[in-house]
């Protein structure tokens, strides 16, 4: 198995920029100039996967440059990765963390973010979030050597991706990086959303109407908080009581604020089939079916969205249109997805909508 | 969208915030002190007082649609943007509402993330978003079930995403949720910060 060093700016969580995890000023000049890092989301369980971004000079990573990789390779697979990131206390690189049998992309992959689904950002590498780790900070004390101290060879050096393919990284600092990680006993810190995380309770039981109504609405709250977890323990705990489809519905809002989209489509699903398909319960799902390459399901629930008296008013019809001709592209449906940017152009009332309409078709036809 | 206030606690507020008594307002648009004072503190504001109120006032009819939650209907399809109130009224409202978070810092030992909590069990998100978050970034919402969600997005902020059909002109590329643009501006407030740093 191949083992790759990447150097990133040092974060606590890995989860994105949030009031309690801001980058460090040690990442570089576009971090600090922009309080903002790619590799932010690096830990975050991203739908079973976490992604991530090591800033590179260059268009491509030289996967070649990695055993039994060829040049004609765009991925290369079952790789090690060890995140580092330059710790202020240590005043030194140390190992933050690793991906395990994780996939390597020569050239960055971007997410798509879609309203209100999903996050803006490009990574390089992916592993499912079951092989990530990411250690707590007082156990971040794994120093990884700088060639410009140790030698050529002997560390990491200008590059944030180190190959370790020297004799000595490979006889030696790799084998011991390798005894670390694996007798590493534990904890982590980043959440994964396993089965067991994903169906806890906030309660065990439920004995009263009164006791369920206040649950209910300590998860309204919650939804409405944005805390998403504790959201979703409280309708997991509710759902063992009642066929409530509201209740099925906030789980997977819950479960979406979670970035768990197999997830909260299960739910939304569950309360489409408990109440019928109606324009309410159907909404959450074209955005969802999308971000999970359902295309074909994403088309189907957008045509019936259409159907609906609420589908019929202009910018929401041209807002649907345009998750149709998406869709279409993805499949490569191309002439069906320029009929449907035909019937924006021709229908919205909106001036910046139509431009990029028809800016969208004289690409898709290019 | 939960109102911010009724009608009357509004009109109040344009009172104060314009300099005047209520004395002087009914005097102006000829009606006895005490019938205004009843119909302010009763909620009880025929239309044609709102329309004379708002000429004397300057008060903003537009962004009183959406303070007394009367937006209409928004979905995962129907983003709204809010529309933000004026400067003078933010002038007076950001007092109201530093003054909160300065007593919500200090109870909860400076815990922004406690102190967030606080502030929305007792202001709706949208109007303390409006208050605190500068006046060039926009605020959407949309509602799914019962759930209303806010959105913050900043013309500071871009997105290296070249977006698709189905993104242009709705959300903006890239948007900060509402409850952690209420956590920044905590933030900022409490170590003096500059909002644009983060906005």
């Amino acid at each position: 198995m191949n083992t790759i060093f990447c150097n990133i700016t040092y974060m606590v969580n890995y989860c994105g920029i949030t009031t309690d995890d801001m980058v460090s000023n040690s990442g570089g000049s576009w971090v600090k100039k922009n309080k903002d890092a790619n590799e932010k989301y690096n830990f975050l369980d991203y739908n079973g996967k976490c992604h991530g971004f090591v800033l590179n000079n260059g268009q491509e990573l030289h996967i070649e440059r990695l055993k039994g990789v060829e040049d004609s390779d765009d991925k290369a697979e079952d790789i090690t990765i060890i995140w580092c990131a330059k710790k202020e206390s240590v005043g030194n690189n140390v190992i933050v963390g690793w991906y395990k049998h994780a996939t390597l992309f020569r050239y960055s992959k971007e997410n798509m973010p879609l309203p209100n689904v999903g996050l803006d950002g490009s990574y390089y590498m992916e592993a499912d979030s079951k092989d990530c780790y990411l250690l707590p900070e007082d156990q971040r004390n794994f120093v990884i050597p700088r060639a410009a101290e140790n030698g050529e060879g002997k560390g990491m050096g200008q590059s944030n991706i180190w190959y370790a393919e020297s004799p000595f990284a490979q006889r030696e600092f790799i084998p011991k990086v390798l005894t670390y990680i694996e007798d590493y006993p534990g904890p982590f810190i980043n959440i994964v959303y396993n089965d067991e995380i994903s169906s806890e309770c906030a309660v065990t039981d439920i004995n009263t109407d009164e006791e369920l109504n206040t649950l209910l609405e300590s998860g309204g709250d919650y939804l409405e908080q944005e805390r998403y977890y504790d959201a979703l323990k409280v309708f997991n705990a509710v759902k063992k009581e009642t066929n409530d489809p509201v209740v099925w519905f906030n789980a997977g809002l819950a479960l979406r604020g979670l970035y768990q989209f197999d997830r909260a489509i299960e739910n939304f699903e569950k309360c489409a089939a408990l109440e019928g398909e109606n324009w309410e319960n159907l909404n959450p799902f074209p955005y969802l079916y999308s971000s999970v390459q359902k295309y074909a399901d994403a088309i189907s629930v957008a045509k019936k969205l259409l159907d609906t008296d609420e589908g019929k008013e202009i910018d929401t019809k041209c807002e649907l249109y345009c998750i149709l001709a998406d869709n279409n592209y993805y499949l490569d449906n191309v002439d069906e997805a320029v009929r449907w940017l035909d019937r924006v152009i021709s229908e919205s009332k909106q001036e910046d909508l139509i431009d990029f309409a028809r800016n969208t078709k004289n690409n898709w036809l290019r | 969208m939960k109102p911010v206030c009724s009608l009357g606690d509004m009109i109040k507020r344009y009172i104060q915030m314009r300099g005047k008594s209520i004395k002087e307002v009914a005097a102006a648009i000829g009606i006895p002190e005490k019938t205004l004072y009843d119909a302010i503190h009763n909620n009880r504001i025929s239309a044609d007082r709102l329309f004379q109120l708002s000429v004397l006032l300057d008060m903003d009819l537009n962004y009183l649609v959406f303070a007394l939650g009367y937006n209409g209907p928004t979905s995962a399809f129907d983003r709204l943007q809010i529309v933000r109130m004026n400067s003078d009224l933010r002038k007076v409202e950001s007092a109201r509402i530093n003054s909160s978070i300065d007593y919500c810092l200090s109870s909860e030992l400076g815990n922004v993330e406690a102190s967030a909590r606080e502030l929305v069990s007792g202001y709706p998100l949208y109007y303390l978003l409006d208050v605190l978050i500068p006046e060039d970034c926009k605020i959407l919402t949309i509602k799914e079930g019962e759930t209303e969600k806010y959105f913050v997005s900043s013309p500071r902020i871009g997105s290296h995403f070249q977006g698709t059909a189905s993104c242009r002109g709705r959300l903006p590329d890239r948007t900060i949720s509402g409850m952690e643009s209420l956590r920044y501006a905590l933030i900022c407030r409490k170590d003096n910060l500059n909002e644009y740093d983060f906005l």
